[in-house]
């Protein structure tokens, strides 16, 4: 039984995502409680269908916190007791993760400032390098070969209206478009 | 005869330029896409969205539809000749296909593939071309409470095949119907958690939530692992060997029963070809005349759910077509692309654009002949892709993500959203929340509420409506039925496993 006990942590760490869920959708709820409408007499308003859901959300999440705090213990024996133990997944690095996602926020602002063909070029290159790859004539050449043929393809083929950044770097953006012919 | 004629017709559109490229283009990348363990098939046809918006309706839904039907198949490669499942559905080709492919049979391993997908991918594509215009001529009778009904069943029908959490699916559902809500209502005009934000104001895009979950997040994933897929050494000595004409009549109890269970599946919105797949390999375990060896390297378990899992995609347009309802992932984005060309499924669709939708019929048709035929001859090269670098991979991935999500609305504030559900995406992955009823929950919400809603003023709040109507109850009946039946399956383990500690 000694696996069975000390599962406090265990147990908050499992109905942690729950709770937030709690939190969230009842924050949510009375959002939708308050909206201010004005429906003729008699008929449902446009709160109903949110709190439908949120209402379903909430009972979802206080179902899941409490047969966790209640009976996990259990489950957690009989799993222990009847299937050898799950595969573990492999640790993973979550710098890495925080890291991508940085480069994507700072993708996007550069986007407006740089324009499409030069943040690209940088976007590839570093989000290469933090994917661990370290082949840098390949990680550059793939970079601006490839930030060249999608701003040909969606602005000549597809008809997409990409940033062009502003100046100086819009001049870079334009003299690509000349080249391309992409008026 | 009126099918026959229109089909006909659609046939020949197929020999137009366009139409014949995009069929072929979404053939190769869908079987890349399949190929490469670090791109799901529904990421691909996510990915492939932006393409297609300079494009008319039919060839952009042409390619869409050829790079599933396509991707349904190309996975088998590497699940058997490298046990790398390139999609979730090529996990059951994993233990009778690589168990042949040790015995020095992958050959004619993937020979089976061939013929599996070939029987099942036509078989069921007649069942759609038979069924598809009478299911929406019975739908022309609905209105709004059926419809209710309809998308009910569907919601509870992609949470009951979500996978080991029941709660999970329901959690995840229910907050892919709530991010429906944000933005102006359409009937009252009141702003919902918009929070002033005008980018929240006009709603949130269903398609910068799929792009945002399933493309980013799942980079993000694999980031996290470092993207450390294996890469085979060998690829110079594959080939496809096709079995004999006699072998093929010993499987065809197999290849039946894949191939029902694949459209029938594919019928039920929110199921799809995973759920095809896995579920013919559990039937042949358990009604196979070799059920006792499968698992050991048998043609059988690679005809079953090979055969499911592309004749799930025959039977997933219908319910697409005639109802505008997907049934599975990747037709929630067909149908994503459907509304971005102004193009609304329906029952009315066979009125309005019939010769659209016959177009899109014949090119399923020859989408499955067209993909067994470039799956023999360019296996090698197609193989050879796993060699990419995946990180190189996926920055392109991101990359296509965000200018998918950008040519939507032309609006660089989207791009914060979709960075937002990549992240999403990511924890959903991490803590084991299903993603796809979260999409669908998203993409159908606006339909339920309206239903819903109209339902509600049409009969004065009277909710039995959706019970008392002859087609709405059964609906609804079906729909309990869906999510009572996971739950008592849930509590009848629950119980077996608390006597087991406490005998």
């Amino acid at each position: 039984m000694a696996a069975v006990s000390g599962t406090g942590w265990h147990k908050a760490r499992k109905a942690a995502p729950y709770a937030l869920g709690l939190a969230v959708g009842g924050y949510f709820f009375y959002l939708a409680s308050v909206l201010e409408f004005s429906a003729p007499g008699g008929r449902i308003g446009p709160e109903l269908w949110p709190k439908m859901i949120l209402g379903a959300l909430l009972a979802t999440c206080i179902y899941e916190i409490v047969r966790i705090v209640l009976f996990d213990n259990l489950r957690h024996a009989a799993e222990e007791a009847t299937e050898p133990p799950p595969a573990v997944a492999p640790p993973g690095n979550l710098r890495r993760v925080i890291a991508g996602v940085t480069a994507a926020i700072a993708y996007v602002n550069l986007l407006d400032k740089f324009g499409f063909l030069l943040s690209t070029i940088l976007f590839l290159a570093v989000f290469g390098y933090l994917g661990g790859y370290r082949r840098h004539v390949v990680i550059w050449l793939s970079s601006v070969g490839g930030s060249v043929v999608l701003m040909f393809v969606f602005m000549r083929v597809v008809y997409i209206a990409l940033p062009l950044g502003v100046a100086p770097f819009s001049a870079c953006s334009h003299a690509a478009m000349s080249v391309m012919g992409i008026r | 005869m009126e099918t026959l004629t229109l089909l006909g017709a659609g046939f020949l559109s197929l020999l137009e330029p366009m139409n014949a490229a995009m069929l072929f283009l979404g053939l190769v990348l869908g079987m890349l896409v399949a190929v490469l363990p670090g791109l799901t098939l529904i990421m691909g046809v996510v990915l492939a969205l932006p393409f297609t918006y300079s494009l008319s309706v039919t060839p952009a839904i042409i390619l869409l539809t050829a790079m599933y039907v396509s991707g349904t198949y190309g996975g088998a490669f590497t699940s058997i000749l490298f046990r790398i499942p390139g999609e979730p559905m090529d996990v059951p080709l994993l233990w009778d296909g690589f168990a042949m492919a040790k015995k020095g049979e992958a050959a004619k391993a993937l020979g089976w593939t061939l013929i599996a997908a070939l029987c099942g991918g036509l078989v069921s594509a007649i069942v759609m071309v038979t069924l598809a215009h009478p299911v929406a001529r019975f739908a022309l009778s609905f209105s709004a409470p059926e419809y209710f009904a309809l998308v009910f069943f569907g919601l509870t029908t992609v949470v009951s095949l979500a996978g080991s959490s029941i709660v999970n699916a329901l959690i995840s559902l229910f907050i892919g119907l709530f991010i429906a809500t944000v933005g102006t209502d359409s009937i009252y005009g009141t702003e919902r958690f918009a929070f002033g934000i005008p980018m929240l104001a006009d709603g949130v895009e269903y398609l910068i939530i799929m792009v945002g979950a399933y493309g980013l997040g799942e980079v993000l994933v694999r980031m996290e692992q470092g993207f450390s897929s294996p890469v085979p050494q060998t690829v110079a000595s594959i080939r496809t060997r096709l079995p004999r004409i006699g072998e093929i009549r010993a499987l065809k109890a197999s290849l039946f029963r894949g191939t029902t269970i694949g459209t029938i599946v594919g019928l039920v919105p929110g199921a799809g070809a995973t759920v095809s797949s896995f579920v013919a390999y559990g039937a042949e375990g358990q009604y196979g005349a070799r059920r006792a060896e499968l698992g050991t390297g048998i043609p059988e378990g690679i005809v079953a759910p090979q055969a499911a899992a592309t004749a799930s995609v025959g039977g997933a347009m219908v319910p697409l077509i005639a109802m505008g309802i997907p049934g599975s992932g990747a037709t929630a984005i067909i149908l994503g692309a459907f509304l971005l060309h102004s193009l609304h499924t329906g029952p009315q669709v066979f009125v309005s654009s019939s010769h659209i939708v016959y177009s899109i019929f014949a090119s399923l048709f020859a989408g499955i002949i067209g993909m067994c035929v470039i799956g023999y001859f360019a296996i090698r090269p197609l193989v050879k892709v796993l060699a990419l670098p995946e990180a190189l991979i996926s920055s392109f991935v991101v990359l296509f993500c965000f200018i998918g999500a950008f040519a939507a609305r032309n609006n660089l504030s989207d791009l914060y959203l979709l960075i937002a559900f990549g992240v999403l995406g990511y924890v959903f992955e991490r803590l084991q929340f299903p993603i796809a009823p979260l999409v669908l929950g998203s993409i159908l919400g606006p339909l339920a509420e309206s239903s819903f809603m109209t339902s509600m003023i049409s009969f004065r709040n009277d909710w039995t409506v959706f019970f008392t109507r002859p087609i709405s109850g059964l609906l609804m009946v079906l729909a309990l039925i869906a999510l009572v039946f996971p739950l008592y399956r849930h509590i009848r383990d629950a119980r077996r496993v608390a006597q087991t500690v406490h005998p």
